[in-house]
C-alpha cells in the first residue's frame, strides 16, 4: 500500500512540474530597409544667360556700364559644395568689326564681376575684378586650382584646411546659396579698358585701344563638391 | 496489476494536463519585407519619403497574453550599416531618424503616431512592455495583449505599419541599410 501511495505520488508530482516546464513562445518578422541619400548638386541661374553691353555714347565709354544682378544664381546642395567661375576662352570671340583699326584682341579681364556672397577663397569676386580667362583660371577639363577665382568656398576640402560651403537649399538659405553677380565694362577713350588685369597687349598685336565691334564672351560658373 | 493502474493512470493525468494547456504565438508579415527609400531630389530630402502600410502584421495568440515590440538591428549600435558614401562631408545616419507607425481600427497600439525606432537592446513596446506578466487587457483596448487572433479581430489584431523618414541636409551622401525587427513574444 504505501508503494503505491509513494508510486502515486512520484507520478503526481513529476507530472506537475512537467505541465510547467517549457520555453517562451515568441516569434519574428523583419524588415530590410535600404535608404539611398544621392548626392544632389542643383545650380540654377534664375536671369537670362545673356547679358548685353552696348556702348554708344562718349560718356558710356568713359563712366562704363555696370549692370547690378545681371546675373542671379541659387544653389541647392545635399554635400558641402564650392563654386567657382571663369571665362571659357582667354579672349573675347569678334563677330564683326566696325573698324579698321583698333585692337581684335580683347582679353577676358576686361570683364569684371562683383559676387553678393563673400568667399574665403584667396582668389574671389568680393568687390569688382577681373574675370579670369581659361589660361589664367588655370581650370583643367573643369577642375580647379588654388588660382582659380571661387565665389563660394576655395580650393582645398575642410578636412584638408580648405573650406567649403555646407548643403542646404537657396530657399532656406538665401545669404549663402543666392549670388547676385555685379557685371562691369569700363572701356575709357581710348578703349583701352584701363581696369583689365590683362593688357590689349598680351598677344602680341601693339595696339593698346580696343576695334570697334560686335563681341561675345561665355563666362563659366561651376559648382562642385567640396574640392 | 493495482500498481500498474495507479501509474497509468498518473500517466494519463500528466499527458492529460499537458494537452489543455497548449500555447502559441506567430505572427506573418503580409508584405515585401524588403523596402528602399531613394533620396534623389532636393525636395524629398527636405519633406521626406513616407511610406503608408510599408508591411502588414497579422497575430495569432492562442491561449496566452503576448507583447509585440520593435527595434533596429545593426553592426553598429545606433547607426545604420554603411554600404558605402558618396562624399565626405556630413555625419552618418542613426538609426533614430527612421520613424514608424503601427496602426489598426481599434488604436490599440500604445505608441501614438510616428516614433523613432531605437536598438533591439531598447525596444519600442507596441503591446506590453518589458515586465511580465502585464494586466490583461482586452480588444478593443489600447494595449489589446489578451489572446486572439487577425481572422476575428482584424481591429486588434492586425497592424499596419508606416514608414517615414525626413533626413534633411547634415547627413553623408550614400547608401545605408538596416534591419527592423518585429518580435511577438508570449508575455509571462
Amino acid at each position: 500500500m504505501k508503494r503505491i501511495l509513494l508510486i502515486f505520488a512520484l507520478v503526481a508530482v513529476f507530472g506537475t512540474i512537467a505541465t510547467k516546464s517549457y520555453a517562451q513562445l515568441s516569434d519574428e518578422e523583419y524588415n530590410y530597409v535600404t535608404m539611398d541619400l544621392r548626392g544632389i548638386l542643383n545650380l540654377t541661374m534664375t536671369t537670362s544667360p545673356q547679358v548685353d553691353f552696348t556702348f554708344k555714347t562718349i560718356q558710356e565709354y568713359n563712366l562704363g556700364i555696370t549692370r547690378f544682378n545681371a546675373t542671379q544664381l541659387e544653389v541647392d546642395a545635399t554635400l558641402a559644395w564650392d563654386l567657382f567661375v571663369y571665362a571659357s576662352a582667354d579672349s573675347w570671340t569678334q563677330v564683326e568689326s566696325y573698324s579698321t583699326n583698333g585692337n581684335a584682341y580683347l582679353p577676358a579681364e576686361i570683364l569684371e564681376l562683383q559676387s553678393s556672397v563673400t568667399s574665403a577663397a584667396p582668389v574671389n569676386c568680393n568687390a569688382f575684378t577681373s574675370l579670369l580667362g581659361l589660361t589664367n583660371s588655370t581650370v583643367a577639363a573643369g577642375v580647379p586650382t588654388a588660382a582659380t577665382q571661387f565665389l563660394a568656398g576655395e580650393f582645398g576640402t575642410v578636412a584638408g584646411g580648405g573650406s567649403a560651403f555646407a548643403p542646404g537649399t537657396a530657399a532656406n538659405n538665401p545669404t549663402t546659396h543666392k549670388f547676385r553677380i555685379d557685371m562691369r565694362l569700363k572701356p575709357g577713350i581710348p578703349a583701352s579698358f584701363p581696369n583689365s588685369t590683362v593688357l590689349l597687349t598680351a598677344n602680341g598685336n601693339n595696339e593698346t585701344y580696343a576695334q570697334a565691334g560686335y563681341y561675345y564672351l561665355e563666362v563659366v560658373y561651376s559648382l562642385v563638391e567640396d574640392l | 496489476m493495482r500498481i500498474k493502474t495507479i501509474v497509468l493512470i498518473g500517466l494519463i493525468f500528466v499527458f492529460g494536463t499537458l494537452g489543455l494547456r497548449a500555447q502559441s504565438v506567430s505572427f506573418a508579415l503580409t508584405t515585401s519585407p524588403n523596402i528602399t527609400f531613394d533620396f534623389n531630389t532636393i525636395q524629398k530630402y527636405e519633406t521626406g519619403i513616407t511610406i503608408m502600410n510599408a508591411c502588414t502584421l497579422n497575430i495569432e495568440a492562442t491561449g496566452t497574453q503576448w507583447d509585440l515590440y520593435v527595434g533596429a538591428t545593426t553592426t553598429n549600435m545606433g547607426f545604420w550599416d554603411v554600404t558605402s558614401t558618396y562624399g565626405s562631408s556630413g555625419s552618418l545616419p542613426t538609426i533614430g531618424i527612421m520613424k514608424l507607425q503601427f496602426r489598426n481600427a481599434a488604436a490599440t497600439s500604445q505608441m501614438s503616431g510616428f516614433f523613432s525606432l531605437q536598438d533591439r537592446s531598447t525596444p519600442s513596446y507596441i503591446i506590453g512592455s518589458a515586465g511580465a506578466p502585464d494586466a490583461a487587457i482586452s480588444c478593443p483596448n489600447v494595449g489589446t495583449n489578451t489572446a486572439g487572433n487577425y481572422l476575428t479581430n482584424p481591429s486588434c489584431y492586425k497592424f499596419n505599419v508606416d514608414l517615414r523618414i525626413v533626413p534633411g541636409f547634415n547627413l553623408r551622401p550614400g547608401l545605408y541599410t538596416i534591419r527592423i525587427d518585429y518580435v511577438l513574444i508570449q508575455d509571462l
